[in-house]
């Protein structure tokens, strides 16, 4: 009867990490039929420990701890001191995770002479995880090293040791040694059907990858790991945490932020006090770079006191790094407060911290600049520049040289650090992870432009602006566009390029003859007045019997975006280059636009771009109608009848993608969603499921001219100007010479009104751009807005039309 | 979540400690229920949540992120919005208060004070996610202010 009690005790710690709820009816099972005290004492401490296992597994770092204190206490009581010792083993762990590293290594010394050297081996694996919290990484990987020697064929802690050297060697920077270790813990597990370490060592792959900067892995296997740990909400918290550790790093603060706040409470009441105080720094930095230092100086002072009380001082310096930088945010710098800085970048450089530290001492350099202390400020620029080389090495040097009154050395400097960003972004293939990539060039493309504003020079402002755009969404290097074949280009039209300079708004005026500069208003009153705006409109379509004025708004915004420059504009033709949150706004509802050809385009020089993909494009038209419109299968028949030899395609995907790949224009009339949050899953309603924007990439010849007849399709995030990621963007970037798509919800029936009349004008020759302003004239449908080059006729198949197409567009 | 934490000996005897008036009260939590306490309009008149009615004929499969707000005599209708993990929040107030009156969109943390247009309406970017509450003060009238909300993303 013992020897059975205790196997099938045994039997429950073998499970308890595999299938926890299992080990606890099991263990539940063991502790019923024996008592404390009794022979079978031996089984109840097992049982005990297989009980705090299963609760470890399962986010109870608390109640695990209880476990293992009644086991030690059992088996000291009956004087089983290996048992003990065994359950002290498993204590290491859960004292770490609570928050006491320091003292899990004391439990590990007195457990060891009580051990086999198998189970030392084991204690190994559990030290490495106490010492990589506090910052002793070199020690951790020791401890796995001469764990794996002595483990033999234990899959599970094998696969453990491999786990925590492949974290220790993260951090490390070892990333190649760290990917072998994570492989093959990847390998042990599923060979063992161990599908929860697998599902760890799989959800640190991209940690790896995020840290070595490669993003892509990062998010794709978060996200399989977000439903595969949905039973252990200590464990996601602990995943999501490394998920927002890359969306920070891929300059997604608002991403991370909410992230964090799922897991934050979650940490807190599985009482994973270690990973609570990372959480909480991660948070703060979060919070700090979503523009809330009130509460990101919170944050950190809760993480800097979790890790002081933790021994964990590699850590402390980052906390401290954040308080800085919220006091930086929320009053002036004093000579202080540099000194602190400086005390800071030192404590970083010494904990190893060394991105954060480059960068915390280029911002102590700009407050000696406020504060004059000048032979401050070069000792640190002098500092930065001559190491490196990074993004902030670039800085430093501009800095250095724009101080020394030499611009143009600054700029060659910012130009040389932007090639370098956009060369690193181009490894990625998907375009919002590009233009995501990119923004670690944003400071850099800052600089340049504030330089640029201060030369008071339009083609200044205009070539640093679209250097910018080219490095973010175009060809990856800081090319600016000719001015003089813009300008040509142009004709009687009109290009504004607006540009964002911190809050300030600023538009570069190109016409014919002349490229001026315009400072305009703050940019947050711009963005407010574009989100009311299109409230309006939006409640308007609604139909929901409180459509606000919108007329009044509109002014208003004309006034705020245009103001001076009105006049001069006149009635030409506009191309319009917005930056932020212009890029949703639906430019021809303002007043000035009715009735003006108004073309949207990402940068001039995609525009240009557009403009010379003139050639005739072979194929014709496509219409397809969606499902669950009522005005749909009309509007399809009306494309039709409008150019003749226009082909019905149905609303399956592979058809439309087909017909996208061989059509010259392609007409959808479909419900649309735009995805706010990843941009590149909006979509259209097909009958066989949605046509999302990442389906798109696939098109190798996509159509001239696309006309999303739907709701939204034309709203567009951009993370970085230049960059427009949404359904009309994405045609745009694949090669797409004009979208005519909407940035509000439209009805159904005054769309097929619009279209009508929109699709009879480009029957006759008129280019997408006048049709659509003429069309929204006559039928007052707005909401619909010209993308891309919007000046050339469509070859419909009506006879003439072709000759149009000889015709310059000017 | 698992279970709520429990309450340890030491937290216990720290809170038997304080409610016999041994120990002063923490000051970060007097701080915390001092600024909870001066979230409380006791003036104002509460508009709370009611339905609004799902849009029909866009063509749009998405459903928009419409909240109103109903008091006796006002109503604010509210549209919520989100880029890059913060909130925009767009509002109507109808109808339209008299001149000089403006609305605060209030979070936990801090508040925006916005001018209403002559139409009631107004907008406030970048808010973080979490609770909030918008009051619209007016010159003749009492406040009324939305029951406390929670935006997720």
């Amino acid at each position: 009867m013992i020897i059975d009690a205790v196997a099938a005790a045994e039997h429950a710690v073998d499970l308890s990490s595999r299938a926890p709820t299992r080990a606890l009816a099991l263990a539940r099972s063991v502790l019923r039929h024996v008592s404390v005290g009794d022979p079978h004492g031996e089984a109840a401490v097992i049982a005990y420990r297989a009980l705090a296992v299963a609760a470890r597994e399962l986010g109870d770092l608390p109640l695990a701890e209880e476990h293992l204190r009644q086991a030690v206490s059992l088996a000291v009581s009956a004087d089983l001191p290996h048992r003990a010792a065994q359950a002290r083993l498993s204590l290491v762990h859960i004292r770490t995770e609570l928050g006491h590293p320091q003292q899990a290594l004391t439990i590990a010394d007195a457990a060891e002479p009580h051990l086999t050297p198998v189970e030392v081996a084991k204690l190994g694996v559990h030290r490495a995880v106490a010492l990589a919290r506090l910052g002793r990484y070199a020690e951790a990987v020791g401890h796995c090293d001469r764990a794996v020697e002595a483990l033999g064929d234990d899959v599970g802690f094998l696969a453990g040791a491999m786990l925590n050297r492949g974290l220790a060697r993260v951090f490390l920077g070892e990333f190649e040694a760290a990917e072998a270790d994570l492989t093959r813990c990847a390998e042990l597990a599923r060979g063992a059907g161990l599908d929860h370490v697998l599902t760890l060592a799989e959800g640190n792959l991209p940690f790896l990858a995020a840290r070595r900067g490669d993003l892509p892995a990062a998010f794709t296997a978060y996200r399989r790991a977000e439903s595969s740990l949905s039973g252990y909400p200590e464990r996601l918290a602990t995943m999501r945490c490394d998920l927002a550790e890359a969306l920070i790093a891929a300059h997604l603060p608002g991403e991370a932020r909410v992230l964090l706040d799922l897991a934050v409470p979650e940490l807190a009441a599985a009482g994973a006090n270690i990973a609570l105080a990372e959480a909480r720094l991660l948070l703060a930095q979060a919070e700090l770079h979503t523009g809330d230092p009130h509460l990101a100086r919170q944050s950190a002072e809760r993480a800097a006191a979790d890790l002081a009380a933790q021994g964990r001082t590699v850590l402390a310096p980052l906390a401290a790094e954040i308080l800085l930088r919220a006091r930086l945010m929320l009053g002036p710098p004093s000579g202080e407060l540099l000194a602190e800085l400086l005390l800071c970048v030192e404590a970083l450089d010494a904990a190893g911290h060394r991105q954060v530290s480059r960068a915390l001492r280029f911002a102590a350099a700009e407050v000696a600049l406020q504060l004059g202390a000048r032979p401050t400020a070069d000792e640190q620029l002098a500092h930065l520049a001559s190491s490196g080389p990074d993004v902030v090495t670039r800085q430093a040097t501009a800095l250095q040289r724009a101080l020394a009154g030499d611009r143009r050395g600054a700029f060659a400097a910012v130009r040389a650090g932007l090639a370098e960003v956009g060369a690193g972004a181009t490894a990625f293939e998907d375009p919002m992870l590009r233009a995501h990539a990119v923004r670690a060039g944003e400071p850099l493309a800052r600089f340049g432009l504030a330089l640029a504003l201060k030369t008071g020079r339009g083609r200044t402002l205009l070539a640093w602006t679209e250097r910018w755009r080219a490095v973010a969404g175009g060809p990856g290097r800081p090319v600016a566009p000719d001015v003089d074949e813009l300008c040509a280009a142009l004709g009687d039209a009109a290009l504004v390029e607006f540009v964002r300079h911190a809050d300030e708004l600023v538009a570069v005026v190109v016409t014919r003859d002349r490229v001026a500069l315009r400072r305009l208003c703050p940019f947050p009153a711009a963005a407010e007045a574009t989100v009311r705006l299109r409230y309006g409109l939006r409640r308007a379509h609604l139909l929901d019997g409180r459509a606000p004025g919108l007329a009044g708004e509109a002014a208003l915004l004309e006034r705020l975006l245009f103001g001076s420059m009105r006049g001069r504009l006149g009635d030409r033709p506009l191309v319009i280059v917005p930056t932020g949150a212009l890029h949703t706004l639906p430019w021809p509802i303002l007043p000035m636009n009715a009735g003006r050809p108004v073309t949207v385009a990402a940068g001039a020089a995609a525009w240009l771009a557009g403009r010379r993909t003139r050639a005739v494009r072979e194929g014709g038209v496509v219409a397809v109608a969606g499902p669950g419109l009522r005005c749909a299968e009309a509007e399809a028949d009306m494309v039709g009848s409008c150019h003749p030899g226009a082909e019905r395609v149905t609303a399956q995907r592979g058809e439309v993608l087909a017909a996208l790949d061989r059509a010259g224009v392609v007409h959808l009339a479909a419900h649309g969603t735009f995805a706010p949050r990843s941009p590149l899953l909006s979509g259209i309603d097909l009958d066989d499921g949605p046509l999302m924007a990442y389906d798109l990439l696939r098109l190798r010849t996509p159509p001239s001219l696309v006309v999303l007849s739907a709701c939204d399709t034309g709203m567009a995030r951009a993370p970085a100007d230049g960059a427009p990621l949404g359904l009309a963007g994405t045609f745009l970037s694949l090669g797409s010479q004009c979208v005519v798509a909407s940035l509000v919800p439209v009805r159904d029936e005054e769309t097929l009104t619009l279209m009508t009349v929109f699709h009879g004008l480009l029957a006759t020759g008129h280019p997408p751009a006048r049709a659509l302003a003429m069309a929204s004239g006559k039928t007052g449908v707005a909401g619909f807005v010209c993308f891309g080059y919007g000046d050339q006729p469509v070859a419909t198949g009506r006879e003439g039309s072709v000759t149009q197409l000889d015709q310059d567009p000017t | 979540m698992t279970h709520p934490p429990s309450i340890d000996d030491e937290s216990l005897i720290a809170a038997l400690r304080l409610s016999g008036g041994r120990d002063p009260v923490p000051a970060h939590v007097a701080a915390a229920a001092q600024a909870v306490f001066g979230l409380r309009l006791p003036e104002a008149v509460t508009a709370r949540s009611t339905v609004t009615t799902a849009p029909a004929g866009i063509r749009s499969s998405d459903e928009t992120r419409l909240l109103r707000f109903a008091a006796a005599e006002l109503t604010v209708d509210l549209e919520v919005t989100s880029m890059d993990g913060l909130v925009d929040l767009a509002g109507q107030v109808s109808p339209p208060p008299e001149a000089g009156a403006r609305v605060e969109v209030r979070t936990l943390h801090l508040t925006e004070a916005r001018e209403l247009s002559p139409t009631g309406q107004f907008a406030v970017t970048g808010l973080p996610p979490g609770w909030f509450s918008v009051v619209c003060h007016r010159p003749e009238h009492s406040s009324v202010a939305t029951s406390w909300t929670r935006i997720r993303l």
